[in-house]
């Protein structure tokens, strides 16, 4: 009876795991088979090479576009660490007047979508002549009031009588900042960082609006790029790209697992 | 370090949380701030430290006004209660951080590490992380931490509470043994009046805002001021009973009687003025037999209620004439016992009187005539 | 009566004491108010700056050089809502993020009951469940293109292996906004799978201990303790969900087009169409406000009841 409910429960366990990973599974299996053989039908193939990686890397910007993404990610997350590192801990450390009151100006931020700022941020960002460049694509999501409620959290957790400490030994606020609040709220740094950096990495609408060229265009738009050309009928090598782009995806994700899960019912306000 | 603390207030917007206080911490003293929850003890603590402002007085270090001084400007060292460690820093990087600002050399502050953590036997687990530690442990480092400033006044802020009723005892001792060897004025809050008589030079008793008492352990357990320090210090608590004092002014009516029905009161031989009073008996102070032994003008019988065997001693609730009493037994008791004779005390050291409204003392030893001084009778 | 009059003399400190604060540096310290400003300014220039420009912007008539030429006040609201295109957005908007918020949580939930008991292997189940989390919408419409694709797609050859007749979903409007569910579905899997499972394993063991000391049957415990215990996170779910899929564009530019027939031309990707392709930001910008709306009630109801404590601890 039990034996007969756990392989029942196996069963299903095996069955839907086979169904979650299959888009990905099938997507790598894709990315290793000649694209005669995928335009064929013929997915039994045994014909696998790296073939689509090399000629994806050697006939398509993708290198370029991975760059690009790498380099406007790192530049937004830390960006957003500074400022929402300092916004957070006056909100946490310092009483002032209309603390209140500035706290829900940030809160209403978050109702804000995006989708309905990017006209007007657009024709911000073509009179400070930004467009198609870094600065375009990582200057606006600097402030982040999602980030200043992370953080907060994370602040809220330090008991006060660290701050009392730091008074006694005469530590002004940075380095109360530097030396005690964020060491101490690592785990949420490191969540915080990992979440940024992939929310940055998979963004689209923004750079599709505002990158014209190889030269700034990320990884997100870069493929749908690649689906524009005509490279799109060549099935393995787009699907090779793909991968490559979902391979730093994955390294983060893994670095940052063991924080990751501890700081996720926080990050999942944002959603 | 000495202390003054001259007519100290706090007042948070319209709330009044201390009230004049008026004090002296004399120079290598342990002093300690006992008092309920809410009494503004931690804030009282943190006034000193300059951690919280104050609203109106002067604190004096050493005759030198500080009140207006911050924090780090008063070179102390503070031990919190729930020890305030660094966890991403070891234990002995926990203690330099604590000394870093001093401007120490380097073979100064590695001497004062190894010293401070050398006295507190930590030496061992000087790589760990805090927590890796146990909460005896992790106390020891924040005791550590402020040995090594070698700060001339220490502040403790409950530094015992998180810990067991084990580690406690073991850690007060620990403490007083610290405090001795260093010779650093130490003032110590604690809502633990056990703490306070065990470890203090001497104590202060807060309550209500305002100061209720300061004297040593043995002055407030024999002289408590009024009702509040009586009670509050001692254990088991001391028994409150309402009683009255006749027309003459002489005679203290207590709720009691003896097995023959007459009721029991205490004479004066100098009159007060009558009316409601509290009066005040440690149960230690009452004695109890189980042999019946007739009418006796200071005895009474009493209905067992609940028996608490302590293994060499018992504590008994008992009651006579709807009163409830509180009884220090030095025998075990049978649990089963329903019945026993309690003699009341004779001496008047024994006996507290408290004024019934504001509870304060009321001097007893000046109201029995001098031949019998130090001696009350219980009269039928 | 001197302390009286010092107290007189400090009372603005005083005021100056908010509830919790008792620190020097707390409140010694209006230097530190500077921390805010580099987010206050990015927040003015990129989101309310622009937010009252889309507002100015719905009400007026855009000229051929996207210029605001004309006040119209709400005629471009009063447009979008005779627009059969819009009303038709709309409402698959809504049908599409509900059926996909529901489906998402339903599955998730299963998921997240399957590996909840300790098993072996769990944690390989657990990593796959949750592998869907960090993929971009963008790769993984390209793989649901890929699935779906009529010519080599995996599905359409299984379609045809039994005998269906239209293979080519992305042609037919039930079928296009299958596929955008299905993947949207899947996307979302693994960050509602964890929050669930996280959600599941902080019910108390005790409760369902005791509830087995009275005898309570699996259902019982199921909807006695288990739906109680982690409606909050449902709730949760279910409003972060909406939030999300509101603003769905990725999916639709990639896989669709918006097509076909405007079926799955939904909200977002009709303001970017009206805006960047027609160039008619009147119109775009009252159908933005539209949006907002919605989003920031959505918003406002997550603020109100869920997680209440992650924003006014």
């Amino acid at each position: 009876m039990t034996w007969l409910k756990t392989i029942n429960r196996y069963f299903w366990l095996i069955f839907l795991a086979v169904i979650t990973i299959a888009p990905i599974l099938l997507g790598v299996w894709a990315s290793l088979l000649p694209t005669a053989d995928i335009a064929a039908g013929n997915f039994m193939s045994t014909h696998i090479s790296l073939a689509n990686y090399i000629g994806a890397i050697q006939t398509t910007p993708v290198l370029r576009y991975i760059t690009n993404s790498f380099v406007t990610s790192t530049l937004i997350t830390l960006g957003e660490l500074v400022f929402c590192t300092l916004a957070a801990y006056v909100f946490v450390f310092i009483d002032f007047r209309c603390k209140k009151q500035l706290f829900f100006v940030f809160l209403i931020t978050m109702m804000l979508p995006f989708e309905a700022q990017i006209i007007p941020n657009f024709q911000t960002i073509r009179s400070f002549g930004w467009l198609n460049s870094y600065a375009g694509l990582t200057i606006p999501f600097f402030a982040s009031a999602f980030g200043v409620f992370m953080l907060r959290q994370a602040f809220l957790k330090i008991p006060s009588e660290l701050q009392e400490y730091s008074e006694i030994l005469g530590m002004n606020h940075t380095r109360f900042l530097m030396g005690i609040v964020l060491p101490y709220s690592r785990s949420t740094i490191v969540t915080f960082v990992i979440y940024m950096f992939l929310t940055h990495w998979n963004a689209y609408l923004w750079p599709l609006i505002t990158t014209f060229t190889d030269a700034y265009r990320p990884t997100q738009v870069g493929l749908k790029q690649l689906q524009a050309e005509d490279t799109f009928s060549n099935w393995g090598v787009i699907m090779a790209t793909a991968i490559l782009i979902l391979i730093p995806t994955l390294i983060v994700l893994i670095i940052g697992q063991r924080y990751f899960k501890k700081g996720l019912n926080v990050g999942g306000a944002k959603g | 370090m000495r202390i003054q603390l001259k007519n100290l207030s706090k007042q948070y917007q319209d709330t009044e949380v201390l009230t004049n206080i008026n004090t002296e911490i004399r120079e290598g003293e342990f002093f300690v701030l006992v008092g309920p929850s809410g009494s503004g003890k931690s804030t009282l603590l943190r006034m000193i430290a300059g951690l919280i402002p104050t609203t109106s007085g002067q604190i004096y270090f050493d005759d030198q006004d500080v009140t207006n001084d911050s924090p780090k400007d008063r070179h102390l060292a503070m031990v919190f209660q729930n020890y305030a460690l660094l966890p991403f820093l070891s234990v002995q990087d926990n203690i330099r951080f604590g000394i870093r600002n001093l401007g120490l050399s380097k073979t100064e502050e590695e001497a004062r590490i190894f010293e401070a953590l050398n006295m507190v036997h930590l030496l061992p687990q000087r790589h760990r992380k805090p927590k890796a530690l146990s909460g005896g442990q992790q106390q020891r480092v924040a005791l550590a931490r402020a040995i090594a400033t070698k700060a001339p006044l220490v502040l403790m802020d409950e530094p015992l509470s998180n810990l067991d009723a084990q580690l406690r005892s073991e850690m007060r001792q620990e403490i007083v043994r610290l405090h001795k060897e260093i010779g650093m004025t130490l003032i110590y809050v604690t809502h633990d009046q056990v703490e306070a008589m065990t470890m203090g030079d001497r104590v202060m008793v807060l309550n209500d805002r305002q100061i209720q008492q300061v004297g040593t352990p043995l002055e407030l357990y024999n002289r408590p001021k009024n009702a509040f320090v009586g009670e509050f210090i001692g254990s088991p608590r001391m028994n409150i009973i309402d009683v009255q004092v006749d027309e003459t002014g002489q005679s203290i009516q207590l709720p009691f009687k003896q097995k023959n029905g007459v009721s029991m009161a205490y004479h004066l031989t100098e009159a007060i003025p009558s009316g409601r009073y509290r009066l005040g008996i440690r149960p230690e102070d009452l004695q109890v037999s189980f042999v019946d032994q007739g009418s006796h003008k200071q005895i009474m019988p009493v209905k067992i209620e609940a028996v608490a065997n302590l293994g060499k001693e018992a504590v008994l609730t008992v009651t006579n004439s709807d009163s409830n009493l509180v009884v220090n037994c030095k025998t075990q008791v049978d649990s089963d016992c329903r019945q026993a004779f309690v003699k009341l005390p004779s001496i008047v050291d024994q006996l507290h009187l408290f004024e019934a409204e504001h509870g304060n003392t009321v001097d007893l030893s000046d109201k029995i005539a001098a031949e019998q001084r130090g001696v009350i009778d219980a009269i039928s | 009566m001197q302390s009286r009059k010092t107290a007189t003399l400090h009372t603005p400190n005083i005021k100056l004491t908010a509830v919790k604060s008792k620190l020097n540096l707390r409140q010694n310290s209006k230097s530190a108010l500077w921390f805010l400003a580099p987010s206050l300014i990015i927040l003015l220039i990129f989101t309310f700056y622009p937010m009252v420009v889309t507002v100015i912007n719905s009400l007026f008539a855009t000229n051929v050089r996207g210029e605001n030429a004309r006040f119209v006040g709400l005629a471009n609201y009063v447009q979008i809502f005779k627009d059969p295109v819009f009303i038709k957005s709309l409402g698959h908007t809504f049908a599409y993020v509900f059926i996909t918020s529901i489906l998402t949580i339903i599955v998730a939930l299963l998921l997240a009951r399957l590996v909840t008991q300790r098993i072996k292997g769990q944690a390989f189940f657990r990593t796959a469940f949750a592998s869907t989390m960090g993929i971009s919408a963008a790769v993984a419409s390209i793989l649901f293109l890929f699935l779906f694709n009529p010519s080599v797609g995996l599905v359409v050859t299984f379609l045809k292996a039994i005998g269906a007749k239209q293979t080519n979903l992305l042609v037919s409007p039930t079928g296009a906004m299958f596929i955008l569910i299905l993947s949207s579905v899947w996307m979302g899997l693994g960050f509602a799978f964890l929050n669930l499972l996280g959600a599941l394993q902080s019910v108390p063991e005790s409760y369902y201990e005791v509830a087995e000391i009275a005898g309570w049957s699996n259902w019982m415990q199921t909807w006695k303790i288990t739906v109680p215990m982690i409606s909050p996170t449902l709730f949760f779910l279910f409003v972060v969900e909406i939030i999300g899929k509101f603003k769905t564009f990725t999916a639709v530019d990639l896989i669709t087009g918006g097509g076909p027939d405007n079926n799955t031309n939904f909200v977002a990707y009709k303001i970017y169409q009206d805006a960047f392709a027609s160039h008619n930001f009147g119109i775009a910008s009252s159908e933005a406000i539209v949006l907002t709306i919605v989003i920031a009630i959505a918003t406002w109801i997550q603020f109100r009841y869920t997680e209440r404590s992650v924003f006014y601890k």
